[in-house]
Order: C-alpha cells, then sequence, then structure tokens
C-alpha cells in the first residue's frame, strides 16, 4: 500500500537522490535533570506534544523522504515511540530508522558514527530532537544546492531566527555572534557564548575580504543545519570537535587551510526555535500557545487528540471535567480527563491528561505533565511538575521549582525556589525523602547535579526554568560601566569597535604583531583551562622563540590578557583584579627579570589601563604589582619620575593614581626607616 | 470503523489528514480536489457486499477527514456529494434491476413470486447469512423517521431485500469512480462556468470593490474586461491576504482593468464611491452566511452602510449544509507573525496577539451569490442544498 500513498507525493517530489535528515535525540547535556534521568529529552511533552513529534512534522513539512535518528540516552524508549508513532505507518511521508549509538557523547561522536556508516548519499538536514519550527525549508534547501553548484566548499548552511538580543525564546545561555557577509549571507565568524566573555575578536583581515559585515547578537541558533558529505568526513578528520558550533564551525571558520565556507540563513518569517534550557521550555511553549508555531498549534491536533481553541487562548481536550466554580485564565492548555476542582484558578498553565486539581488551588505559568495529582489549597507558580507526581493539601510550590516523574510531596510543605526534586536517590547528597524537603510520607530528594567542572554547574543554573533578565543586567552592568550608556542589546559592540579603532591608530605598535595574537590566545587558554603557572610561562616562551619575538611584547601580552581577564571576570572589580592577580600576577613575575623591565612593565600597564579604559583600576593593580614585587618600590619611582610617564593621555594616570600610589609609598618607606632607626636607636 | 482502521487500511486518506493538519493542503479548491481524488481510491480500495457497507466506509472516511480539519469545508462537501451519489447511482441500479425483473416476470408470465428473493449474483451462503438483515433498508427508514420527513419515493419494502444484492458487483464500482471524475471535471472548469456570467452583472463605467485575492473574482473581472471598461478597488485584506490581493492587482492592471489597491481602512470611506461588492468566499455554510477571509465582514457591513450590493462568486462546491453554530471553532487563528515582528520580544511576552484567519459574514448582508450554476439569492440557497447533498449527510 505504500507505493500508493506515496502517489500524490510522489509526483510533486523530484526523483532525485532521497531528501535525508539526521535527528540528534540526545542533547548530550544535563539541563533537564533530573527529569531525563527517566525519559529523554525529546520525549518529553510541550503543549502535551512529545518535543521530537514537533521536529518530525518540521521534517515532513521540509520534504524529508528518509530519517534517521541517532538515539543515546534511552534509547530503548525513544525507539518503541517512534515504532507506535503515526511515523511509522505506510502513510508516513518519510521513513524513519533509529540508530543506536550509546558511547557517542557529543554531537561530534554521533557525527563521526554517522560517517562511518557510509548512510548518506547526499545533503542532509541535521537538527537535534528538540526543534521547534515551521519554516520551509523548500528555499533554504535549493539556496543551499545552487551554492553547492557554483563552489563545492560550500559545506554547510545554517538556519537561525531573527530575534532580539533578550528575546524570551532565546536562551539566556545562549549568545552566540555571528558575523555574516551580508552579500553572500557568508557566515565570517562564530563565536559561541562563553560566560562572561562580552567580547568579540575577530581576524582584522576579515574586514579586509568583505565589503559589508553583520555582527550578529540577535539570532536564535535553533541548530538546523543542512550539510553535505564533507561535513561528518571533516568530523572524521578532526577528532576533537565534540560540539557542532563551538568547535565545528568555530574550527572550520578559522582554519586557513580548509578553505571550507559556511553559510547562514536568517530566517525572517516564521519560527524556529530550541528547547535548549527549562527556560526556552518555557518560552517555546508560550509560543505554541500563542500560535507562533501555526499550524503545529494544539488544536490542529497532531496526535489525534482532542483539543479545541477557545476564546483567550484557552485549549481544552474533550472529556476535561471543570467545576462550576472553577476559573480557566487565559494561555491555558488542558488535556483529556483532567479534573479541576471547586474554585480553583489555573492560569497560564499547560496540564496534561488525567491530572486531579484539588479544590481551591491557585496555579499560576506551571507545567503540569501527565497523572498530576494536586492536593487542596495549593500555590504553584511557573513550576514543572513531572508525570505521576503527588502533591498533598496546602502545598506551596515556588517558581522555577522542579517536581520529577514518581516525586510525592506530604501536606503543608513549601518547596522553594529553583529546588530541584528526583525520587533517585542515586542522584542526590541529601537526606532521602527527607521530610523538611518533601513533608511527611514524603517520596524524593534534592537533586545534585554531578557536575564535572563549575562551568557545568554554572551553566544549570543559568538553564533555571526562570529567566530573570535582571540577572542578566547584573554581569552585564560592569560592562555598562565601561561603554558608557551604550545599549545592553549592543554591549559587545562598542567594545569590540574601541578595541579597533585603538589598534588602528597604534598600527607601529607591537601588540598587533601576530606574536601578540597568538601570546593573547595562549594565555586565555591558560586561563580557561587553569593551567599551572610554569607551564603557562613555558608555552609563551616557546611561543615566544618560535616567533623570534622578545621578552617586552611577552610581557605585555600577559597585562593586556589580565586586564581583559579583570574586566570580563563576573564579580565585583575590586574582587576581579584580587582573584585574577593573585593566580596569575606569578606568570608576569616569572617573565620579569631586572628593574628596567619592572619599569617597562608599569610602562605598559598604564598604557593598557587607558586604552581599554580602566583608570579606576590602575591603582590597585599598580597595588597588586608591588605587592607581588613584579614592580619594587624603586622601579615605581623610576616610572614616576620618567617622562615618558607623564606624556600624552597617559599622564593623567601618573599624575592622580601614580602620585597617591608613590606618595603612601615615600610615607611608607620613611615610616620603615623610622622604625629601622627606632630599632637601630634602641640598640 | 475507528480512526486506528482507516489509517492501516487507507494510507491514502492518513497522508492526506496528515496534510490537512499541517495545512500543507489548504484553501478550498485543493482541499476539493485532493479530497475527490483520494475518495476515489478509497472506493477503489474498499470491498463491500451492500450499498450500505460501502455508504458507511465513505461516511466514517469523510468524518476523520473533516475533523482533521474542520474549517476546511469544501472536504465535507465533497464527501456529502460522493454520498449521494452513490445512492442515486444505486438507484439508478435498482429501477434498471426493477425493470428488468418486471419485464422478465411479464416474458415468464406469472411463474413464481419467490424468484424474487433468490441471490441474483454469484454470492456465497456466509456471505448471505451475514445480510439476512436488509441494512438499507433499516438506514433509510430509521434516518427518515428520525427526521419526521416523508420517504422520498417510496419503496416497496420486501422488493428491497432482494435486490440489494446486486450491488455487491464491480459494475457499480465503475460507474461510482466515473462519477468522482466527474466532480473532478466540473470542479476543473467551475471558474469557466462562472465567469461567463460576469456580463449580467458588471457594466461599463462602473466601479467595483473586492478584498483579498481570489481566483475566482479574478476570473470574473477578467472576463468582463475583455469587452467592457470598469474601474476595480482591490482593498488588501491585511495581515494574511494582502501578498495575495497586490499580486492579484497587477495581474487584473496587467490584464488591461483600471485598478487600484487600497488598505483596508479606507474600505469604509471609499465604500460610498463603489457601485459594486464582489467577493470570494472560504464556504458558504447552510443559513446563506459566509466564511470568508479575515476583514470580509468589515467590507460587508461598510456596503450595507452604503446599500452597495454585494455579490459572491463561488463555486458550487463551497456550499456546506454545515451551519454556525460555534463561531469560535469555526474562525481558526493563524500564526501572529503576520502582525508583530516575532523580532519584538519585549512585546510579544507580554501582549496577546491574535490574527483571526477567517471570518463569518451573516447572510442579511450578502445580496447575491454567483455559482457555477447560476446566480441566486441567500434565501434560494436551501433549494441548491437540496438538490447537492443528501439531508442524511449532515452530519458526517
Amino acid at each position: 500500500m505504500a507505493p500508493s500513498s506515496k502517489g500524490l507525493n510522489g509526483k510533486l517530489e523530484k526523483p532525485k537522490s532521497a531528501l535525508q535528515a539526521i535527528v540528534l535525540s540526545d542533547s548530550y547535556n544535563y539541563r533537564f535533570r533530573p527529569l531525563t534521568l527517566d525519559k529523554p529529552r525529546c520525549l518529553l511533552p510541550l503543549a502535551n506534544t512529545p518535543l521530537i513529534e514537533y521536529t518530525f512534522e518540521f521534517l515532513a513539512l521540509a520534504g524529508v523522504q528518509e530519517v534517521y535518528v541517532f538515539c543515546c540516552a534511552h534509547a530503548d524508549q525513544i525507539r518503541t515511540y517512534i515504532e507506535n508513532s503515526k511515523w511509522n505507518l505506510a502513510s508516513s511521508p518519510f521513513s524513519v530508522h533509529t540508530i543506536v549509538s550509546r558511547e557517542s557523547l557529543s554531537v561530534g561522536d554521533a557525527l563521526r558514527e554517522l560517517d562511518s556508516k557510509q548512510l548518506i548519499t547526499s545533503d542532509f538536514i541535521l537538527v537535534s530532537g528538540d526543534v521547534v519550527s515551521n519554516v520551509p525549508l523548500k528555499e533554504v534547501l535549493e539556496e543551499h544546492r545552487a551554492r553547492r553548484e557554483v563552489d563545492k566548499n560550500a559545506i554547510m548552511t545554517m538556519v537561525v531566527r531573527e530575534a532580539s538580543p533578550h528575546h524570551r525564546t532565546r536562551a539566556s545561555t545562549e549568545s552566540s555572534v555571528f558575523v555574516i557577509d551580508k552579500k553572500t549571507s557568508q557566515c565570517v565568524h562564530y563565536q559561541a557564548n562563553e560566560r562572561g566573555k562580552h567580547y568579540v575578536s575577530m581576524d582584522p583581515e576579515i574586514f579586509n575580504e568583505h565589503e559589508e559585515l553583520e555582527i550578529r547578537n540577535d539570532l536564535i541558533d535553533c541548530q538546523i543545519d543542512i550539510c553535505s558529505n564533507d561535513v561528518p568526513a571533516l568530523f572524521t578528520e578532526n577528532f576533537d570537535y565534540q560540539d557542532i558550533r563551538k568547535d565545528f564551525v568555530y574550527g572550520v571558520l578559522t582554519s586557513d587551510l580548509l578553505g571550507k565556507s559556511i553559510h547562514c540563513h536568517v530566517a525572517k518569517e516564521n519560527y524556529a526555535a530550541r528547547v535548549r534550557s527549562l527556560q526556552t521550555y518555557d518560552a517555546i511553549s508560550k509560543d505554541v500557545i500563542s500560535r507562533w508555531v501555526y499550524p503545529f498549534v494544539p488544536d490542529s491536533n497532531l496526535l489525534n487528540q482532542s483539543f479545541t481553541y477557545q476564546r483567550y487562548q484557552i485549549y481544552k481536550e474533550d472529556d476535561v471535567v471543570l467545576a462550576r466554580s472553577c476559573e480557566i485564565k487565559a494561555c491555558t492548555l488542558i488535556g483529556a480527563f483532567t479534573k479541576v476542582g471547586d474554585a480553583s484558578i489555573v492560569a497560564n498553565t499547560v496540564i496534561g491528561r488525567n491530572c486531579i486539581i484539588g479544590n481551591n488551588c491557585n496555579i499560576d505559568g506551571a507545567f503540569l505533565w501527565e497523572n498530576v495529582k494536586i492536593g487542596d489549597e495549593c500555590k504553584i507558580g511557573k513550576a514543572i511538575i513531572a508525570n505521576d507526581a503527588q502533591i498533598g493539601h496546602k502545598c506551596t510550590i515556588e517558581d522555577g521549582a522542579i517536581i520529577s516523574s514518581g516525586v510525592i510531596i506530604g501536606d503543608n510543605v513549601n518547596v522553594t525556589e529553583n529546588l530541584r526534586l528526583t525520587p533517585h536517590e542515586s542522584h542526590s547528597q541529601g537526606i532521602p525523602n527527607d521530610p523538611a524537603l518533601v513533608g511527611d510520607r514524603g517520596l524524593g530528594q534534592e537533586y545534585h547535579a554531578e557536575a564535572e567542572s563549575e562551568d557545568e554547574e554554572e551553566l544549570m543554573e543559568a538553564s533555571g526554568l526562570i529567566h530573570r533578565v535582571e540577572d542578566l543586567n547584573l554581569s552585564d552592568s560592569e560592562i555598562s560601566e565601561l561603554s558608557s550608556s551604550s545599549e545592553e542589546d549592543m554591549d559587545f559592540v562598542p567594545f569590540s569597535a574601541r578595541r579597533d579603532s585603538a589598534n588602528t591608530i597604534n598600527s607601529d605598535d607591537f601588540d598587533e604583531g601576530d606574536f601578540n595574537k597568538e601570546a593573547q590566545q595562549s594565555i586565555e587558554r591558560a586561563f580557561e583551562e587553569n593551567h599551572s603557572i610554569e607551564i603557562a610561562a613555558l608555552e609563551l616562551n616557546t611561543l615566544r622563540m618560535a616567533m623570534n619575538a622578545n621578552y617586552h611584547e611577552v610581557r605585555s601580552a600577559i597585562i593586556l590578557a589580565i586586564l581583559k581577564r579583570i574586566s570580563f571576570v563576573d564579580a565585583p572589580p575590586k574582587e576581579a583584579i584580587s582573584k585574577v592577580m593573585a593566580r596569575w600576577g606569578p606568570l608576569l613575575l616569572k617573565l620579569t627579570f631586572n628593574h628596567d623591565e619592572q619599569v617597562d612593565n608599569l610602562f605598559t600597564l598604564q598604557k593598557y589601563c587607558i586604552r581599554l579604559t580602566m583608570e579606576k583600576q590602575f591603582l590597585q593593580l599598580l597595588g597588586f604589582l608591588y605587592q607581588l614585587e613584579i614592580a619594587e618600590d624603586d622601579a615605581v619611582l623610576d616610572w614616576y619620575n620618567d617622562s615618558r610617564s607623564a606624556e600624552g593621555d597617559i599622564a593623567v594616570l601618573r599624575n592622580t593614581y601614580g602620585k597617591q600610589f608613590v606618595d603612601w609609598l615615600n610615607t611608607a618607606e620613611s615610616e620603615s626607616e623610622e622604625e629601622e632607626d627606632d630599632e637601630e636607636d634602641d640598640e | 470503523m475507528t480512526a486506528k482502521d482507516i489509517e492501516h487500511t487507507y494510507p491514502a486518506v492518513s497522508n492526506l489528514i496528515a496534510r490537512l493538519k499541517s495545512r500543507k493542503v489548504h484553501k478550498p479548491f485543493p482541499v476539493a480536489v485532493e479530497t475527490a481524488l483520494v475518495m476515489r481510491q478509497v472506493i477503489s480500495q474498499t470491498r463491500w457486499s451492500t450499498v450500505d457497507q460501502l455508504l458507511e466506509a465513505i461516511r466514517a472516511v469523510g468524518s476523520s477527514l473533516v475533523k482533521a480539519q474542520p474549517s476546511e469545508f469544501s472536504c465535507g462537501n465533497i464527501v456529502r456529494r460522493i454520498l449521494r451519489m452513490i445512492r442515486e447511482e444505486y438507484q439508478d441500479l435498482l429501477n434498471t434491476v426493477e425493470e428488468e425483473h418486471i419485464n422478465k416476470e411479464r416474458a415468464n408470465g406469472s411463474s413464481t413470486s419467490s424468484s424474487v428473493t433468490t441471490p441474483s449474483s454469484g454470492l456465497s451462503n456466509d456471505q448471505l447469512a451475514e445480510r439476512n438483515e436488509p441494512i438499507s433498508f433499516q438506514m433509510y427508514s430509521s434516518m427518515l423517521n428520525l427526521l419526521g420527513r416523508p420517504v422520498p419515493e417510496a419503496y416497496p419494502q420486501d422488493k428491497n431485500l432482494g435486490d440489494s444484492r446486486v450491488t455487491g458487483g464491480m459494475d457499480m464500482r465503475a460507474v461510482l469512480i466515473a462519477g468522482i471524475q466527474e466532480i473532478i471535471d466540473e470542479l476543473d472548469k467551475i471558474n469557466t462556468d462562472i465567469e461567463i456570467q460576469s456580463m449580467d452583472h458588471l457594466h461599463s463605467n462602473e466601479i467595483i470593490l473586492t478584498q483579498g485575492c481570489s481566483k475566482t473574482v479574478e476570473a470574473f473581472l477578467r472576463f468582463a474586461a475583455k469587452k467592457r471598461k470598469f474601474s476595480v478597488i482591490v482593498a488588501e485584506g491585511f495581515p494574511n491576504m494582502q501578498d495575495g490581493a497586490h499580486a492579484m492587482a497587477k495581474r487584473l492592471a496587467n490584464a488591461g482593468i483600471d485598478t487600484t489597491v487600497i488598505s483596508d481602512a479606507a474600505i469604509f470611506a471609499i465604500m460610498s464611491r463603489v457601485n459594486k461588492v464582489i467577493l470570494g468566499t472560504h464556504a458558504i455554510l447552510g443559513n446563506g452566511g459566509l466564511v470568508t477571509y479575515s476583514g470580509a465582514h468589515l467590507v460587508a457591513q461598510a456596503a450595507r452602510h452604503h446599500a452597495t450590493p454585494v455579490v459572491v462568486c463561488s463555486g458550487i462546491y463551497k456550499l456546506s449544509p454545515v451551519y454556525p453554530y460555534d463561531l469560535e471553532s469555526i474562525i481558526q487563528l493563524a500564526s501572529p507573525g503576520n502582525i508583530i515582528s516575532f523580532r519584538k520580544g519585549d512585546l510579544i511576552s507580554d501582549a496577546e496577539i491574535l490574527n483571526p484567519y477567517y471570518d463569518y459574514i451573516p447572510p442579511d448582508l450578502v445580496d447575491l451569490f454567483i455559482t457555477n450554476l447560476g446566480g441566486y439569492p441567500p434565501s434560494y440557497l436551501y433549494r441548491i442544498m437540496n438538490d447537492t447533498y443528501d439531508a442524511n449527510d449532515t452530519i458526517l
């Protein structure tokens, strides 16, 4: 019967090789833990429909004929789900195959495996299993193919959606920056977000090669990529590539040898987003309910549900039982067989099937999955309550709480903000079934992330359900200080611009040389990977010798890197300075050998402080240099008295903070001399 | 037959259901054509021994198609027409068999009266046992009793009993498929049937107002423009139709018609100068009301205020016996992206933005329907409805 079903479709599609799509069902991170302990992310319900359904619908819209689903965690569940889904029927517009590869730990591993399996025949679509989109890919595919005809090296087209920097649907952790050539829509530079990194560093060559560039920090990167065969092959060649953006795109774009190019399609209409974190889960759920993803809205009943739309964006399935006195407010979705008790108020909430909500409850902004039971007089904020969870009477569940499947909460319990509860004891460090947390006869404990590094934990925090713009602004405030009152949306732009103008002015200076750039990178790497001082120094020395540079350049580079580091650490400036200097000051000390070089350091510091507008921090930095004996008193005095320090606009620092410090130095010296005198006198 | 069964028995149906749900197929015309094509497949795949089994199968398929996208009325309309066609063909067959029988009886003289009940086609005994009750008769009588309407043509009940078995053969299948082909052919030439009437309605130097884009209206205007000179004002139908409206205005202008595009806000202001409003429609409902694309109600109200006649051009396949009991379920909401850019993050997280795709125009605002069968006032639609659909099929 299959051919007959394809009859109508078949005529429309070209008889070329089938369009293939790879769905990566795993996200390779733990942002949805503890929810993903029992269920893979792609099967989590979004507006009562598993996420992967949205991805499949999107692929069906794109005219895909063959889909390969890569499973890693919970592979059996995904496989069973797909086998029983409508996509496995004869009427499905494409054939679905699941590939289980439990060993793969990253996108890179999955693509390497894909390459080894030789399944791909032509250009394919690579998406993750949590994409929600209605962008028609047909044009993008044609664009991509046309480009490929002309240039075999255009290996990939990324599809991104235009949004705004603080858009709710844009993950707060996802501030990746795309630099796109306006004419050819080639992506010439990519920078993934790094916490606290609020600037973009680009090869100045890029500006020579391209007439008009767009530097964009307002794109939702939902990781819809149209890739050629070369992409998996490149992953195989570069066995250390893990992430498709951070490693692969960055690697390809910065490599001079490969000569491959990557393009970027900025979708200006339609919807595209990816459920990357709990915060985007919340946002995308809202987008679905406010119909941005049309036609993939609840009342399309893609899964043979029975939703109907009602005024004020309320969706109800058949067989919902609502008490006469309960109140259902706007933006709410209620699944079949759910009961809402007397005088309960439900607003902005997604409720799954078979839930029972007691009397006098107040639920605002929550996500209740299936079979959830809620007692009387509960108050529930923006929390996720997963399948089969039970909540007793008179409980309060605050914003950001996550209650995983099977957790039972007793009566009169207050679940605090951002608390994650799991029934799995092995993932907790707290007391099992602690009555203080889950009440009497409760079941569940606080989830403890087995974070491998601090970064992961930071990400966990950043990926919480509540999207706090205030928090974001806090970390940005330091930057705002630096870049005066520029719009926060644009925070990186004036900064990089300033860097740029500075570079052009001092083009005769060393620090635009290749060495400086390489050294900067090396030091930044040391910062990020927390190398020991010895290793960092060794690396710099090697670099120095390889590039025939002198120690002055090395030290300039270190000072510049330290200053940059200070301005990007998320902490008040004072703490930042002491933290960075205490850790990395010794590196400078290690490469400073005599008096003249100490003076030289001070000159460099002075110059850079002006250039990076960090005048206010100069005094403290000076103090640290002194304290760490990178610049001893004589050196400071020599610097102070040298006429070069009083030249031009850098003189300000000498005349204000420099003077202050020297004065202090003099008094301190005289005091100590006095002390010595005293001691002598005593003798 | 449940939805699951349909999915398994007719992949083509579930394929169409999926495409209706994801709006890959939308707009009345493509939906009507696709439905007819799918129904042709269903008829050729279905095995039936009595006509009631066939009717039941078609009805089940039709009901799941209608449920998939209730706002695509033309889908249900085509199903209803096919159901009626089956009944008619069956009736014809029945009549011929009867005639033959009478002739035979006459030829044989008064040989037997029991021969009536003997099976005329080669059916096995098991099958016969299954059908010891004449379902066709049962359905007719019970349903008609329910509606409290007299039986249209009284069938002698015992005569039906034997003759219903005649229809088990393949001959009827061929007839039905030919019938569906006829429906498809009719769909294909709807615009030509409608446009030839334009000379009676469009006169020289008139100012015509239309909204959005409709292939039928466009054909209607262009046909008249061959001989007459008149001007057309196109209201753009923001937010969902403006691209189509602009394109249609351009085509009209290229055809030599004096065309003006106005924004929807100017409709009322300009209405006093308009001689006639010509609208396309998404569906015509049982009460003569219209389901149109959003903005058309405004046009109709403005026209009523200025006593400007409102003429609706539409193929008869858009005529649906459904009544607008629940307007909210009829007026679908589309993505708000056409109204406000998704980029405006602050706004969209705070504001509720609605983009109704359809509009409902009550029947009293429409003066004339021009269909492929001719022009009718709204009050006359009931007659066409009765001619086109069987009263039993109103609810699928």
